[in-house]
């Protein structure tokens, strides 16, 4: 019984940092239907962002959330009006586009800042453990789980219970008709766009001192990020918290027997397997189209 | 489509080739460029390969490193076997297996000693992969922006296996010193002119076969999937089997090219096989034009040559891959067809 | 009409998307040589019938007989070769190949990769191409790209793409949607050319043209058949005024 409460705790923390991440690019694809390559880019300006608050100005983890988040969505604000909105009649080619920027924020981080490994601390007062159901589990990541459950309802709340939320979702399925309502899509698609990059580039801050930091983070988070998408469909958040869940705490478990690299392989074959049978992810409804 | 047309692509993919042959000339015989030259060809097949999948058929398959990768590692694991210089212990173990403290050969290996199996590997391992994939995601509805994403995720995870398990393939820093390539009395150096004619002379023969391939109806069709799926389904073709012959071919062109690559490189390292390789290939097609098999061969000589011109200090290498990436954002945005398009629409007025 | 063959015929189809039944207990019959049109209300699951026929969207239940075989929920190349063609509500073609080229993709009897790697384009493809061309009224347009064709040659083009296999029956999608009165006209031409040979559904709403091209028209009304008969028996219907014609009858809409 231990056992399994340790997997679970441990699976967690995989979850929350999974569920920050792929938060941000579900809501854009699901939204605009841009797959934003440079999502795991945006991840890594988050923490190097953090990095740099943190040596320059003394700012710790906490305090720097908040411009850290504003940074990065006024990054994707620009990105997605300059080079995005051009895209939308041809959306396979976001793929390109956003690699494409990905590949120039990463170069740019490495000619200004250098391409070595930068570390950072957590911040002291949560670098103790805690007992937790019997378990001994860092502070730290016990606050990062808290704050994927609340980023989560945040994005929920936006979108479920805001104006701006259905003007989102009446634009997210019929771009043309809320037009015609006077929806401006422009404004939400680049707010959303935003918004996704911003959450990427706080789970990016947060993951910081859990590993070190380079300009080529962002790429193994991509693919873990696009594979909670894949399995979970796009339709509902809720589908995103759940593949973050079954992917976090799988990887996890498999890992614990053999090592990362055969999980990340299990983890592929079993979404494999599931695209087969439901090919628009896990939680989709059937529809005409 | 009719022969004129035909008659037109094929001299001038012909003209294209045939100057190619006389690059050593120019370059005066310096073993340097010339082996520089030679990868630069193996990597425009790459693209070729690219081309076939993506331009053609639809299929964005940002992983096709891993074909690449399979067959070079195909060909390092044969002349690995040749050499006699480095190993020690029976059965003649290489040498970074001995340092893994590895005892025997492993099975798959063994078959490698022959030079024959291991360029039939070379192809067939990459094409077995690609059938894998082809009867997993390409026959399902699956999504093309799902298929893009897994093909990543796979090339991925074969590059952490490759990684991973360094008893068998030697890790990091892949499979090195190996032997020089000799058939029969030939003897193909890397740094020499006759291994260059032999580069273009392959790469020249597979060029012309995957052109033939497009002329005919089932690259038609390739194209037709890529224009209206759905459409050529309902005129009873199964699209699924299609799709996966196209992934097939676009393999076996990127194993070839894998295995000139290690002969040119003269080691196999899971650099071939890694995301920014993988991501450079799409560059090269979308700049050159994926649409074109010639397009996308030239597009990737000139920015891999381009690269080996500039990239003298590290500080150059990032800034030049600063000013590809940009260059790759511009072209997706304005030229969709590549500069090739641009030419051919340009040519037509 | 009665001692004609039989060659389709939807038996109680229920098609549910997540709660709501497009159609609902739906049962059509279609006999050899006939042109059926089959009108009613946006929403009333006309294409969701046809979707259904030609394999685009799975049953949720009932049965699917075409020419005495069931085809029930098979997928759609497969009922594809069994002889049943679609033309698509958004005219779908070949955008980037010409006209040309998109002729000869349809014409074939070999569908297998191998054997279609090693077939090239030859004089006789050329001549069965020009002669279908002709017939849709294309035959100047070959070497077009079929991106650059005006919107009622996208039309013919796909037209001309379902009847090049030739197949025993002919689902049409809203043929004339988007067309100007004189392709209109054109198109109910060709309908009437097509009509000697193979057997038609049309879905459609520009009465005029259904009036002109068809023997029975079937009227749906969510997702259920309200009404069936020729045009003066739908004319007078009550239940089909009240649904869909209006007061006024066919001659005016």
């Amino acid at each position: 019984m231990d056992f399994f409460i340790s997997q679970f705790i441990s699976g967690l923390s995989m979850t929350s940092i999974l569920l920050m991440i792929s938060l941000g690019l579900a809501i854009i694809y699901g939204t605009t239907g841009v797959i934003n390559m440079a999502h795991g880019e945006f991840v890594m300006i988050g923490a190097y962002t953090s990095w740099f608050l943190q040596t320059t100005f003394g700012m710790g983890l906490l305090v720097s959330i908040i411009p850290i988040f504003l940074i990065t969505a006024l990054m994707g604000f620009l990105i997605e009006r300059i080079v995005i909105r051009h895209l939308y009649n041809r959306l396979l080619d976001t793929i390109l586009a956003t690699w494409g920027i990905g590949v120039l924020l990463q170069q740019f981080i490495r000619l200004t800042v250098g391409s070595e490994l930068k570390y950072l601390k957590i911040p002291s007062f949560m670098a103790e453990s805690m007992t937790l159901f019997g378990q001994e589990v860092s502070i730290y990541r016990v606050f990062i789980f808290v704050f994927a459950i609340l980023t989560f309802f945040v994005a929920w709340f936006i979108i479920f219970k805001t104006s701006f939320g259905i003007r989102l979702r009446a634009v997210t399925q019929n771009k043309d008709i809320a037009s015609c309502f006077g929806i401006n899509s422009g404004v939400v698609y680049s707010s959303t766009f935003a918004f996704g990059t911003g959450i990427a580039a706080v789970a990016g801050a947060f993951i910081a001192p859990l590993k070190s930091i380079s300009p080529d983070m962002g790429t193994n988070y991509i693919i873990d990020a696009f594979m909670v998408v894949v399995l979970g469909g796009v339709e509902s958040l809720i589908g995103t918290a759940a593949s973050s869940l079954i992917i976090g705490e799988t990887s996890s478990f498999l890992a614990s027997f053999s090592n990362d690299t055969l999980a990340k392989a299990l983890v592929l074959l079993m979404i494999i397997i599931i695209l087969r049978i439901k090919p628009q992810g896990l939680f989709t409804k059937r529809t005409r189209s | 489509m009719n022969k004129k047309n035909y008659q037109k692509d094929f001299f001038i993919y012909g003209v294209a080739c045939f100057a190619l042959f006389f690059v050593p000339l120019i370059l005066g015989n310096d073993p340097f460029y010339i082996n520089k030259s030679s990868t630069y060809i193996c990597l425009g097949l790459l693209a070729v390969s690219l081309s076939l999948s993506w331009g053609y058929t639809g299929i964005l398959n940002l992983g096709n490193a891993v074909f690449f990768g399979l067959g070079s590692y195909c060909m390092a694991m044969s002349l690995k076997l040749k050499t006699d210089a480095v190993h020690t212990g029976s059965g003649g173990l290489p040498d970074f297996m001995v340092w893994n403290n590895v005892k025997t050969l492993p099975w798959f290996w063994e078959p490698f000693h022959s030079l024959t199996f291991g360029v039939f590997a070379g192809i067939f391992v990459p094409v077995l992969l690609a059938l894998a994939l082809g009867f997993s995601i390409l026959r399902g509805r699956i999504a093309g922006v799902y298929v893009a994403i897994i093909t990543l995720a796979v090339l991925l995870v074969v590059y952490l296996l490759i990684m991973d398990q360094q008893r068998y393939t030697g890790g990091f820093n892949g499979i090195t010193d190996l032997v020089t390539l000799k058939v029969g009395i030939l003897e193909f150096d890397a740094y020499h002119p006759a291994t260059y004619y032999l580069i273009t002379i392959v790469m020249t023969i597979v060029l012309f076969i995957t052109l033939l391939i497009t002329k005919s109806r089932a690259g038609l069709i390739f194209q037709a999937i890529r224009d209206d799926e759905n459409r050529v389904r309902f005129l009873g073709y199964d699209v699924g089997n299609y799709k996966t012959a196209a992934m097939c071919l676009s393999a076996a062109i990127a194993g070839i090219a894998g295995m000139l690559y290690t002969i040119v490189m003269e080691f196999a390292s899971p650099t071939f096989l890694a995301v920014p390789l993988s991501l450079s290939i799409v560059i090269w097609c979308a700049v050159g034009g994926r649409q074109s098999l010639l397009g996308s061969f030239l597009g990737a000589i000139v920015i891999t040559a381009g690269q080996g011109f500039l990239s003298e200090s590290e500080t150059f290498l990032h800034t030049w891959t600063l000013v590809m990436g940009f260059v790759f954002v511009l072209s997706v945005l304005f030229l969709p067809k590549g500069l090739a398009g641009f030419f051919e629409k340009y040519f037509k007025k | 009409m009665e001692n004609k063959k039989k060659l389709l015929s939807l038996e109680s189809i229920i098609v549910d998307f997540d709660g709501f039944k497009a159609v609902n207990d739906f049962d059509l019959n279609i006999f050899d040589g006939e042109l059926r049109c089959l009108i009613g209300p946006n929403g009333a699951g006309k294409t969701t019938v046809l979707d259904i026929i030609c394999g685009k969207t799975k049953s949720s239940s009932g049965k699917v007989i075409f020419n005495n075989e069931s085809i029930t929920n098979l997928e759609e190349h497969l009922i594809s070769r069994k002889g049943i063609g679609r033309k698509f509500q958004i005219p779908s073609v070949f955008k980037e190949l010409t006209v040309q080229e998109n002729l000869y993709v349809a014409l074939n009897s070999d569908l297998g990769f191998f054997k279609n790697v090693f077939k090239f384009f030859n004089k006789s493809d050329r001549e069965k191409i020009e002669e279908i061309a002709s017939f849709v009224g294309l035959k100047d347009e070959l070497k077009k790209t079929a991106q650059f064709l005006s919107h009622g040659q996208t039309q013919w083009l796909e037209i001309a793409l379902v009847v090049l296999k030739q197949p025993k029956l002919i689902l049409m999608d809203e043929p004339t949607a988007g067309m100007t009165s004189y392709e209109t006209n054109q198109t109910a031409e060709l309908f009437n050319k097509i009509k000697k040979t193979q057997t038609l559904i049309v879905v459609e709403h520009d009465m005029g043209f259904v009036k002109e091209i068809s023997d029975i028209i079937s009227v749906m009304h969510q997702g259920k058949l309200l009404s069936e008969g020729n045009a003066s028996f739908i004319e007078n219907d009550p239940k089909v005024k009240e649904a869909y014609l209006g007061k006024k009858g066919i001659t005016n809409a």
